[in-house]
This record gives structure tokens, sequence and C-alpha cells, in this order.
């Protein structure tokens, strides 16, 4: 069970009916759940987007400049140090509900109670996850997928750099295409550094590189002759023996390693569908964008209204979010058992609702 | 019998959400969940819930209008209990072979729904897709029950 909070995580108070503690307290138990789920999920938003209220915007970085040598007479001429591309996003709406009867209600214990929120959150969890990797494991191939905006029109959402036109700022080299989407035949330490040097090539990205495998692949990237384990805290190591002592936190999944000719955190992610991974950075600019409503009251995961017909009871949620590519060279996906890449089965961000 | 649609777990079936048209009535005999149950209209347990098929003729006169069928039952009861049967809403419950969108007949066989019409062609519903299944997992099937008691 989830952890929570308030009177719906007081093993004691289980077995009494909700109906004999004061409304106001339940109240209060239910939004102040709400509100730690909307904090705690926004700080695993946080590694994979940044929050923007607007359907369609430009994503802009520097160019890649020198200096233009002179001398006492000379004036440099103003280079126009933007790059820019267009990104856009959707704004879905999902909701939940749970039911029950008058009679029920009567009946209705603090644990019944409880598993009802916790089945409400994980909707939520579940549905917000699937809407992060569908638009991670997004290809464009030629074009994005298009989001039918009730306000604003027909907007193109985009996956990672794909191979197309749009260029990107790269170290060392200035503007270029590029292409963060790939199949790889078996996971290696070639296939590992591919991806991370991949991702570090470009000044928007920093910080440590991460490849988030699913657990099938947990194995074979312990089998990799380059990878070091994560310290285990239960055991006493020898003077021989190489394991990781600082690796960094706050993204989904748990790091159990290090492949060190990759220079990559590798983490298990059980999120991530079999024959997968994801490669990201723990700086720089976020890949995706979550696009919220820019009412306040219609942003988060909400409860939103009561439905009574006697005997008939529902308790309504609503969340109002989108995920689209931001930074479209800050995340790199690939497929590890085939050359050439497809999109993961029901992750097809076109086709979810 | 073949095409007659099981209850996946006999004695439980679910309304799903509020129904738009329901109704309570004693038993007139045992009926269990899941069940098409008509109202008997005369004599012998007038004005309570019977178990349905179409194997009759539709009459609005004689009991042997045992195709007038009213709503489905929501619990199993025996003779003399009240049941609530839903005209129109949604159920789950039970294991449908068909595909979603397809048509819910009444059987020729008392007291089960079936994939093709009856003698009498009454139609209970269509099979409606849920979204609530996690990735991975196939849409739930429900019946969303519209009925309207004329042969189609």
């Amino acid at each position: 069970m989830a952890v929570m909070m308030g009177l719906l995580n007081q093993l004691d108070l289980y077995d009494q009916r909700v109906l004999d503690i004061p409304t106001a307290e339940i109240e209060t138990a239910l939004a102040l759940n709400l509100e730690e789920h909307n904090r705690a999920l926004n700080l695993t938003l946080d590694f994979f987007c940044r929050r923007t209220t607007n359907a369609q915007e430009r994503f802009k970085t520097p160019v890649n400049a020198r200096l233009q040598g002179g001398d006492e007479n000379s004036r440099a001429d103003p280079v126009k140090g933007l790059n820019q591309y267009t990104v856009g996003y959707p704004l879905r709406i999902a909701r939940h509900a749970w039911g029950a009867t008058d009679i029920a209600l009567e009946r209705m214990t603090v644990l019944d109670l409880r598993i009802e929120v916790e089945t409400a959150l994980m909707a939520d969890i579940n549905w917000m996850s699937d809407h992060v990797l569908a638009a991670l494991f997004w290809n464009n191939t030629t074009s994005p997928w298009t989001w039918a905006d009730p306000m604003y029109g027909d907007i193109s959402v985009y996956g990672a750099a794909d191979g197309g036109t749009t260029t990107y700022l790269k170290r060392n080299v200035g503007m270029a295409t590029d292409d963060h989407v790939n199949g790889f035949t078996s996971i290696t330490t070639a296939n590992i550094k591919t991806v991370a040097d991949d991702l570090r090539e470009h000044p928007q990205n920093s910080g440590e590189v991460v490849v988030f495998f699913p657990t099938a692949s947990v194995g074979t990237v312990e089998g990799l002759t380059e990878f070091i384990p994560v310290s285990d805290p239960n055991l006493n190591y020898g003077t021989v023996t190489t394991t990781l002592r600082n690796f960094p936190a706050g993204m989904p999944g748990t790091i159990f390693g290090y492949v060190e000719g990759a220079k990559a955190y590798v983490a298990e992610w059980p999120s991530v569908p079999d024959n997968y991974l994801i490669g990201m950075m723990t700086g720089g600019a976020r890949p995706l964008a979550l696009r919220e409503d820019p009412i306040a009251s219609l942003r988060g995961y909400r409860e939103v209204a009561e439905r009574k017909d006697t005997p008939w009871y529902e308790r309504h949620y609503r969340r109002l979010a989108g995920f689209g590519g931001s930074n479209r060279v800050g995340w790199y996906v690939a497929i590890t058992n085939n050359a050439t890449y497809s999109k993961p089965t029901g992750l097809d961000a076109s086709l979810m609702i | 019998m073949a095409n007659e649609i099981a209850v996946t777990t006999a004695g439980r079936v679910h309304v799903v959400g509020i129904p738009q048209v329901q109704r309570t009535l004693n038993a007139a005999e045992a009926i269990v969940a899941g069940a098409p149950v008509r109202i008997v209209p005369s004599s012998t347990g007038a004005a309570k819930f019977t178990n349905a098929n179409a194997s009759g003729t539709l009459t609005t006169e004689t009991v042997s209008g045992e195709a007038q069928l009213y709503g489905i039952a929501t619990r199993s009861v025996p003779a003399g209990q009240a049941v609530t049967a839903i005209r129109k809403g949604k159920m789950s419950g039970w294991t449908f072979e068909q595909g979603y969108g397809e048509p819910v007949w009444l059987s020729d066989t008392d007291a089960r729904l079936s994939t093709v019409a009856g003698t009498v062609n009454i139609l209970v519903g269509h099979i409606v897709p849920t979204t609530a299944n996690v990735r991975g997992d196939s849409e739930d099937k429900i019946l969303e029950i519209d009925i309207t008691g004329i042969p189609v």
C-alpha cells in the first residue's frame, strides 16, 4: 500500500465507520492526501518536464559563435545568437470516479475509504506515467503527430530529434541535425556510450547521464564488463572491489550501477517497456514540457464533484495535462533488440487517451 | 448452450455509475444476478419480476409475453425478496466473447442473455469498452443497457 496521510494512515481507525468521524476531518484527510499526491508526483515530473500553459512555443538555444579577430579599429558584426524550433503540446482531459450505494456509504470504514482514495491516486500516477513515456518514445519519422486543440486548432507534437531537418547546437561542431531515436540489437557498453555521448554533446544538457532500463534488462547491464554496482549497505567490500559510492537522486526508478566506459549511471525503472531504454541527463533544459491550463483551478489532480442520486453516490476526480518534446536533444530512446526502432506497444502518443 | 452469455462469477454483477432507469419489485420466482427479467402482468405473481426469455410472442395482454423484457437483475434473490432491475444504464460482470460495440440480445433460454437475437428480437444493449485499464491490458467490456422492449 502507498503511504497515505492523516487519518487514512491510522491503522487503529481502519475498522471505524467513516460516518462516525466528523465530516470536516474526513474532508481534510482527503484534501491532504490529494495535496501530497500532487506534490510528490510533481517532484518526479520535474525530472522530465518543465511546465507551460502554452499550446505552442519556440524552443530557443544559443548558436555556436566565435570571437571575430580584429584590431583597435575593428568593430564586430552583430551575430544573431539564437537558434529556435517550434514545438507544441496537447492538453488532454482525464477523469476517475468511485461510487457506492447509500447503504455501502453507511457501512464504509476508514480502510474502505483509504482503498478508494489509493485507487484514485494510482489511476493518476498510471495515466501521467503512460503519457510521459509515450511522449518520450514518440518517433516523428517524417512528421510529428497532430493534436486537434479545441481552442488553437491543429498543434504539431514532437518527439526526440529524429534525423530531420531541424538543427541543434553541438559542442565543437555548431548547428547540425541529430538523431536521438535508435535501434540496437543488444545492450552493450558501446551502445550505452553512444547514448551518453549523444546527450553530452549538447550544451543545453548538463549534469550526469542516467540510462533507464526495464527490470528484464538489469541482468544484461550488470553483466557488462565495465559495469560498477551500487554499494550494498549490508556488505563490507574488500579492497579490490570497486563499487559506486555517489549517485544522483530525485528521479524515478532505482539506480543500480554505473557503466564506466560510457560514464553513465544505469537505473532500473519498471515502467520502461521490455527491450527499450531511455537516456537523460540530470541537469539542463528538461526534455519534455507539461502543458497545463492557464486557469489555476484546472491544474493538478483534483477532486471535482460528487453525484448523488439516491441510492447511488459517485465521487469524481479530474486532470488536465499533456506532454510533448521541448528540448528535443534532451533525451534519447532506443529499442534494444532490433536494429530498427519502433514505438512500444500501447505507447503511441497519438492514439492514447 | 451456444450463443448464451455467461455471468463470470455466479451471483455477481455490478452496476457501473448511476443508472438512468431502474425499478425495484418483489421477485415472483428465484432470480439470479444478471438475469433479464419482466414484470408479471396479471394473476399469480402480478406486479412482480420474473425471468424473461425471447421464445414467446410479444403481447401486452397475456402472460405468454415472456419477451416483455423490463431490465437486468442486479442481484440474486429467492422468490419473495426485492430485487432492482436496470432498464437503462451500465453493468459489468459477464464474459463477453463478442467484440466492442456488438449487440446483446434476450435469449430464448429463460433468464439468459445471448449473442444472437431470439425468436422475438429484443435488444438488451451493446458491449462497450471502459478505459480504466492499465497499459498492456485490454479494455474491459461492460454492458450498456438500453431496453425499449420493442422488437427490432
